[in-house]
């Protein structure tokens, strides 16, 4: 047991390991951005990263976020204590529960599902067909045409999809309010209540979760995808490995920053 | 001048020698055939003249320049590698895999690139095959596709690896025609490894691999 414990502890720092060397790399190779022919090249591959990354999962998120809107506005309902100001107490129940959690947490791990295994996926690929070869033979740094538009696409990505998924789920709230509450809300009230609950340190937490764990999210992809072999088995493996570790990764940083900032 | 010059290249995988002590010398705008066979290292000696595979021992330098220390922009202008098979990334259409690395190393505009590339691809009668991605092109069409990327960059040095193989005859007679009228154009000297059938009677000198080493064929 203690061999495996320590087995798994030498993986997982060697994986860390190797972010953080792509980390450097990306960081490292950042200046050749200056250069405008470099940065045409870069700005056509971050549009496509950008778009399959974050616009197209726009119809999950919606759907996800829609279905939680309603369970988390039925849930208010039943426990909203009595003679409480059902608008405030929803606000705050909605900040707390879809604004700090698991809004980021849903977010990412679609993020996760859709587009960084994609990315492993991809670059497994390459590298079983030896495709990097073809790189070379072209001149062209792999860090600029794979590594920089994931760095940057990634956690902008997240920062979107945590935007987006708060938004369709405070809709989603408000129609369900419309449909069996009463009150006569109105939607500015409803989004006035909302955002007198949201402070600034959870517009930076979510921030920091949304650059942080898109970072860590699509560095690992490629990591994982680089590190496939000759078998063809080593993709299905790179893509599993690299997604368990994305999840676990994710949900410490969000637990770990929500446990530092609001408990 | 001399355009490629390899110097007691030697080449070892493993236990398995290549080269051993091997000498070439290309000249400016001159055209080399290199008889081969199967795994005698007929790919090896491109990929070490592209600077794609480092030598064990010896050195490679073109026109002049040792081609280990060239930057990636110097080695874009010096030579390219046309690959027998692969040799395009997969997720870029055929277009786009000649397109992008003429962004990335020059500062010509998308419709300028785009005046290179048509033309050769028309007369290569390859334009069809452009927009198409690299796993719907055959054997032959992806080697012809390499060699469109190789001329449209227009090196001083020209690598073909087996690119004539699989062809019917037109198709390697006016391949041939293109790239002979290219050549003379641009004036880039040529490397080409043959097979058994391949045309040779446009080159200026024809090399086999023998022992490790090159010499004249005979």
């Amino acid at each position: 047991m203690l061999n495996s414990i320590g087995r798994h502890t030498q993986r997982y720092a060697g994986v860390l390991t190797g972010i953080i060397g792509l980390l450097g790399l990306a960081l490292n190779t950042c200046p050749q951005l200056l250069k405008p022919q470099r940065r045409r090249i870069f700005w056509l591959l971050f549009k496509r990263q950008l778009f399959n990354s974050g616009l197209r999962a726009a119809s999950i998120n919606t759907m996800i976020a829609v279905l939680l809107g309603v369970f988390v506005m039925s849930k208010a309902y039943s426990v909203i204590p009595n003679n409480a100001q059902f608008i405030d107490y929803y606000a705050q129940f909605f900040n707390i529960m879809v604004n700090r959690e698991i809004g980021p947490l849903i977010s990412g791990i679609i993020l996760i599902a859709r587009s960084a295994s994609a990315v492993t996926a991809e670059m497994g690929q390459m590298q079983l067909y030896r495709q990097f070869d073809a790189l070379s033979a072209v001149n062209m740094s792999p860090a600029l045409v794979f590594l920089l538009p994931v760095f940057f696409a990634f956690p902008l990505s997240l920062l979107l999809m945590f935007f987006y998924f708060n938004l369709i789920c405070i809709f989603t709230s408000y129609a369900v309010i419309e449909l069996y509450h009463a009150g006569g809300i109105t939607l500015m009230s409803f989004i006035r209540a909302l955002l007198e609950q949201v402070t600034v340190t959870e517009v930076v937490v979510s921030i920091t979760k949304a650059l942080v764990g898109g970072c860590l999210i699509g560095l690992a992809s490629l990591y994982f995808g680089y590190n496939v072999r000759d078998r063809f088995t080593d993709v299905s493996r790179a893509i599993s490995n690299s997604n368990t570790f994305q999840l676990f990764a994710f949900f410490v940083l969000n637990v770990g920053l929500s446990y530092l900032v609001y408990l | 001048m001399t355009c490629l010059r390899l110097d007691n290249v030697s080449l070892s995988f493993a236990d398995k020698r290549v080269f051993s002590q091997l000498n070439l010398r290309v000249g400016s705008g001159e055209i080399v055939c290199v008889e081969t066979g199967v795994l005698d290292g007929g790919s090896s000696l491109l990929k070490i003249s592209a600077g794609l595979c480092a030598p064990t021992e010896g050195n490679v330098s073109v026109d002049g320049l040792a081609i280990k220390d060239m930057t990636e922009q110097a080695r874009f202008k010096a030579t390219c590698m046309a690959f027998e098979a692969g040799g395009l990334l997969s997720i870029f259409t055929n277009y786009n895999n000649i397109a992008f690395p003429m962004l990335y190393h020059t500062s010509m505009t998308k419709a300028a690139i785009a005046s290179y590339i048509e033309p050769l691809a028309e007369a290569l009668q390859i334009s069809e095959l452009l927009p198409l991605e690299p796993h719907q092109l055959n054997d032959v069409q992806t080697r012809m596709m390499n060699l469109l990327r190789a001329m449209v960059f227009r090196p001083k040095l020209i690598l073909l690896d087996e690119v004539q193989s699989g062809m019917s005859e037109s198709m390697r007679d006016n391949m041939l025609h293109v790239l002979l009228k290219e050549q003379q154009q641009h004036g880039y000297a040529v490397v080409m490894t043959v097979t058994a059938g391949d045309r040779t009677d446009f080159a200026d000198r024809v090399l086999a691999i023998r022992d490790h080493k090159l010499e004249d064929a005979q």
